[in-house]
């Protein structure tokens, strides 16, 4: 095996991107405002990336498109992508270089806030956890400031957080909270899992191993790293 | 204050009674009124370690049932003074065992002024061992060096933690020691054996002491002796420092390194 850095790595993460919120179909209209705009603040938005946002604009068509990209497009911004442009103009607006993003749907935000709400206080033990032991931190995270034995099991609605060797299974966002982390001093888990997406001890990268780590989950794919 | 001392493990053959009857004879040779109580029902064998099998009257579930009372049920033991020994019922089993019944028992001891009384768990998780550990003040988790019986013992401090009268009255948690029997320090060497640092990494708790593996072990116990009587042995040192230990007294850790064999032994072996 190469030690060599591979050539590519994908990682997921976000990015504060300022939106600009459309609600005309006027071209000009929208280069005015934009152009008014980048006068109060021509260091803060000149040149900015942007993404253009659509929400909540009617009559958003194949022949309106184009040219509010464009009045977009020769202002001193840099759109990088759309938001909110229906199912119908994804083609197109590819055809124009404009990535489209799917709008937020406003069903799966409620489903985020109610994950946030869930989350209350922390359950912290303070005593080792030994095999055969199973605790379980209902609407929160758990904080296990000990060590905890292999064949002992923690499982958490929240985070988890280990000070202590990961030695048995933990289980974090029990309840489908995919934001849920998991951290550790020293990683000798028998299983790791986040909303349901596991990896046993044999899976684990020996490399990680006694490691003090941080295990989350990106696009289902569970990911351990060193921190 | 009575003292209530459970010797537990989990695994069974790790050394519980022979620790629990050097504990008790050390306890009593240091002056201790101690008491001794083989909770294996139905296994009895504390009796035999004892020597005083051939002495056994009325025993534990006598006892319980009122059938006996602790004078007529209690043996004395010939060689230390301050020593008796309750004997576990052999015609029974586990089940004669309740809460109510182990803590009558215990109250009755605790009534006779006994300063330690000492509860030799039988292995397993099961009605016995939760019954031996339930009334206990402090543990002493008897553990050999690998894997499975660190396991067992683990499992077994998490039971100490949740389900003794202690955890379910939410009052100071029970006192746990570890002691290491059958050590082997040559074995450790060459990595066959746990290190006792690797079971003390693992536990997590205060390391009471190591004895170390030896043939007297084996001889005492087939001829009734407790086996921290043994002065001039190893293993009888070792007890007689742990026993020290726990009436608080600070000794240091012997038997940890294997003896280094001179020039003819290697030579010849043995």
């Amino acid at each position: 095996m190469s030690l060599a850095k591979k050539a590519v790595e994908l990682k997921g993460g976000t990015v504060t991107l300022m939106s600009l919120l459309v609600q005309s179909l006027e071209p000009d209209e929208v280069k005015e405002a934009l152009k008014e705009k980048i006068a109060q603040a021509p260091t803060f938005f000149g040149g900015a990336p942007i993404l253009i946002d659509f929400s909540g604009l009617e009559g958003l068509n194949h022949q309106t498109l184009e040219p509010l990209i464009e009045a977009v497009r020769e202002s001193d911004v840099m759109p990088i992508a759309v938001r909110g442009a229906s199912d119908e103009l994804h083609e197109k607006l590819r055809a124009m270089n404009m990535p489209p993003l799917r709008a937020e749907d406003k069903k799966l935000q409620k489903e985020d806030d109610k994950i946030q709400r869930i989350v209350g206080s922390p359950r912290v033990e303070s005593r080792p956890i030994r095999s055969g032991q199973q605790v379980y931190a209902q609407e929160g995270d758990l904080i296990v400031m000990a060590n905890t034995s292999a064949g002992s099991e923690l499982i958490a609605d929240g985070s988890i957080h280990v000070y202590g060797p990961l030695r048995g299974r933990a289980l974090c966002g029990v309840t489908g909270n995919d934001k849920a982390r998991i951290f550790c001093e020293s990683l000798e888990a028998e299983l790791v899992s986040i909303a349901g997406n596991y990896k046993v001890l044999e899976e684990i990268p020996p490399e990680l191993k006694g490691r003090r780590v941080q295990v989350w989950l990106d696009e289902q794919k569970l990911n351990i790293e060193p921190f | 204050m009575s003292k209530i001392i459970v010797v537990t493990s989990g695994k069974g053959g790790v050394g519980k009674t022979t620790t629990s009857a050097s504990i008790a004879a050390g306890l009593a040779r240091a002056g201790r009124k101690t008491v001794v109580i083989d909770f294996d029902v139905g296994l009895r064998n504390l009796d035999l370690i004892m020597g005083c099998e051939r002495r056994v009257v009325y025993d534990f579930v006598n006892l319980i049932n009122g059938e006996s009372n602790l004078k007529q049920t209690l043996i004395r033991d010939k060689r230390v003074d301050n020593l008796w020994i309750l004997p576990a019922s052999q015609t029974r089993d586990k089940d004669a065992l309740t809460k109510e019944g182990v803590e009558k028992v215990l109250k009755d001891l605790m009534r006779d002024k006994f300063e330690y009384i000492i509860c030799d768990s039988p292995a397993g998780i099961e009605q016995g061992a939760r019954m031996a550990l339930y009334y206990a003040d402090e543990a002493i988790v008897v553990t050999n060096p690998e894997v499975s019986s660190v396991r067992d013992s683990d499992r077994i401090l998490g039971i100490l933690q949740s389900k003794s009268r202690r955890a379910e009255l939410n009052q100071s948690p029970v006192t746990e020691r570890l002691l290491v029997t059958r050590y082997d320090a040559e074995r450790v060497d060459t990595g066959q054996m746990l290190s006792v640092n690797d079971i003390v990494e693992l536990l997590a708790i205060p390391l009471l002491g190591v004895i170390p593996e030896s043939s007297v072990v084996l001889e005492s116990s087939n001829q009734g002796r407790p086996v921290v009587l043994e002065n001039d042995s190893a293993a009888g040192q070792a007890y007689d420092d742990a026993v020290a230990r726990l009436l608080g007294e600070k000794r240091p850790m012997r038997f940890l390194t294997a003896e280094k064999k001179g020039f003819f032994k290697r030579l010849f072996g043995r």
